[in-house]
């Protein structure tokens, strides 16, 4: 019974395994569609992931389709030839979309980002608002929109702002060379430790870094928890420069000393309570 | 440790009680008056801080002067009682972490297979209540002590926390009991080998604080599992009978299933 020829050299038996084989790929796409639909959810927009989980699904059904014409005996080396050019037209017109999508699937396995963190991505300073399968959309710190291929992003360098719990910044103080170094780093470290987001450690630092044209430069280094990072760099230069000046100390600012070479007369030397100019 | 054993001195940070026209009408440098149940209008002073709460027909008002900025707030609301309890000290100047790091003024060397009981400070931040409903409404928190943050660990992967210097004591001594809290620290050390203890890290979510008429406290636990690491955790119990259980900030944090210690991974 199951030898029966049905047509040209196809059997019953062929018939039911051709019919076996379609119903298993159409299962095993169903069960491959929701395993992914479980394993993206909460990572992945639900749009997405719907779109992710139908390409799984009709992928295995047109295989599987495939196969049972494999089984019926359909030749397919004409359908080859014509699915093959369909498939390298599709292919260089779906290029940047396939790439973006696996550059966006490589994302959510390395992680390199997460929504809500400060990045730079291919120079755009901002905010990532989210993360899409084919692209990530940052909002910059002046409120625009901007969406990035993933492609992009996962090629080019990212800077994660927000990666780590704290950041240092540094400022550079000038100081007269009339004033006191050592007097000025004690004020700037009293203050440094009244404040409360400059972290105890890492320890900051206030050194003398330069002897400079016009002033002694005290570089000062802290730490701050990134969340406060921004708000404290803006705030505390300005307390620093008024808690010097309430001391007696100043800011240092561009000057020249001018020396007249013309020498005090009968002496041969130079009067310099006379002949100094300071512009 | 009974209350004999603790000294009462003056303290540095006073507070008044006030009546609703702003004269003081009593100071006392023990908690006693200022945490529990107060009826409103009502008005206190700590140090250069003053908090002042009035009924309004159906509104309270809530304004606090301070040398750190003052604050107002309304609460619709026919509540008459407001409550003073000390929380879980993280929330000031910000509740940026749950962790609060004790540095110890001298390092503390352990001797292996010892177990003994370590009295430290921790800062004390006051929480204004108002109760109705499942949960009381926390109106403002105040702290008169230094707020400072650390970071326990590398900049990478470490762990942000409050800042607190204390001095270890073998015994409990007296405290300003408007700025610091009492820590027992029961250390013990299980390893074969001494340990130098710099600093301990608590998960503050956890903590359990207590208060009486003179001071306020809580029970940790410092359980070393090596040189550089170890577990802490909170005592659920009160340190003296009789206290009073602190109103909690952090429930949430305190149920069942969740860890209920931090393990210290860099460093003692």
């Amino acid at each position: 019974m199951l030898d029966k020829i049905v047509y040209g050299e196809v059997t019953v038996l062929d018939l039911i395994i051709a019919f076996v084989v379609f119903l298993a790929s159409v299962g095993i796409a169903k069960a491959a569609s929701v395993y992914i639909g479980r394993i993206l959810k909460q990572r992945v927009e639900t749009a997405h992931i719907n779109l992710v989980r139908k390409l799984v699904h009709y992928g295995i059904v047109v295989v599987g389709v495939f196969a049972v014409f494999t089984i019926l005996g359909v030749n397919l080396s004409g359908l080859l030839v014509a699915g093959g050019i369909v498939g390298v037209v599709l292919g260089f017109a779906s290029q940047s979309i396939v790439g973006n999508l696996i550059s966006g699937i490589f994302l959510f396995i390395e992680r390199p980002i997460a929504i809500g963190d400060s990045v730079i991505i291919t120079g755009t300073w901002g905010t990532v608002e989210d993360i899409h399968v084919f692209s990530t959309v940052l909002r910059t710190y002046d409120g625009l929109y901007v969406r990035i291929p993933n492609e992009r992003v996962f090629t080019e360098s990212i800077t994660n702002l927000s990666a780590q719990v704290a950041r240092r910044f540094e400022y550079e103080i000038g100081i007269r060379y009339s004033d006191d170094a050592d007097e000025a780093i004690r004020i700037i470290d009293r203050v440094l430790e009244e404040t409360p987001f400059v972290l105890k450690k890492p320890s900051r630092h206030a050194f003398v870094e330069s002897l400079g044209d016009n002033a002694v430069n005290i570089i000062v280094r802290v730490w701050a928890p990134t969340s406060e990072w921004y708000s404290l760099k803006m705030s505390l230069l300005w307390k620093l420069k008024r808690a010097l000046e309430r001391e007696g100390l100043e800011i240092a600012f561009p000057q020249r000393v001018v020396w007249f070479g013309n020498s005090a007369e009968g002496s041969g030397k130079i009067d310099p309570a006379q002949e100094r100019l300071e512009v | 440790v009974k209350n004999e054993d603790m000294e009462t001195e003056e303290t540095a940070n006073e507070f008044s009680l006030l009546s609703s026209d702003g004269s003081s009408i009593g100071k006392d440098p023990s908690v006693a008056h200022m945490f529990g149940s107060h009826s409103i209008p009502f008005s206190l002073a700590i140090g250069e801080t003053k908090l002042e709460i009035l009924s309004e027909k159906e509104y309270l008002s809530y304004h606090r002067s301070s040398p750190r900025g003052d604050y107002q707030t309304m609460l619709i609301s026919r509540q008459k009682r407001v409550h003073l309890s000390p929380v879980e000290p993280v929330n000031i100047p910000k509740m940026l972490s749950p962790h609060l790091l004790v540095e110890f003024t001298a390092p503390l060397t352990v001797e292996p297979k010892a177990k003994r009981d370590v009295y430290l400070t921790f800062p004390l931040e006051i929480g204004l209540f108002v109760k109705g409903g499942d949960e009381p409404q926390c109106i403002d928190i105040v702290s008169l002590t230094h707020e400072k943050y650390t970071l326990y660990g590398p900049a990478k992967g470490g762990t942000l926390c409050r800042y607190w210097r204390s001095e270890p004591k073998s015994s409990l001594s007296s405290v300003d009991s408007v700025t610091e809290g009492v820590l027992r620290l029961a250390v013990s050390n299980p390893t074969s080998g001494w340990v130098k203890l710099h600093h301990v890290v608590f998960d503050a979510a956890l903590m359990k604080i207590f208060y009486d008429s003179r001071k306020v406290a809580a029970g940790a636990i410092l359980r070393i599992t090596g040189s550089e690491t170890g577990e802490t955790s909170f005592v659920e119990q009160p340190m003296e009978k009789g206290m009073q259980k602190a109103i909690e900030l952090f429930t949430s944090r305190k149920i069942v299933g969740v860890p209920k210690h931090f393990v210290m991974s860099e460093g003692l």
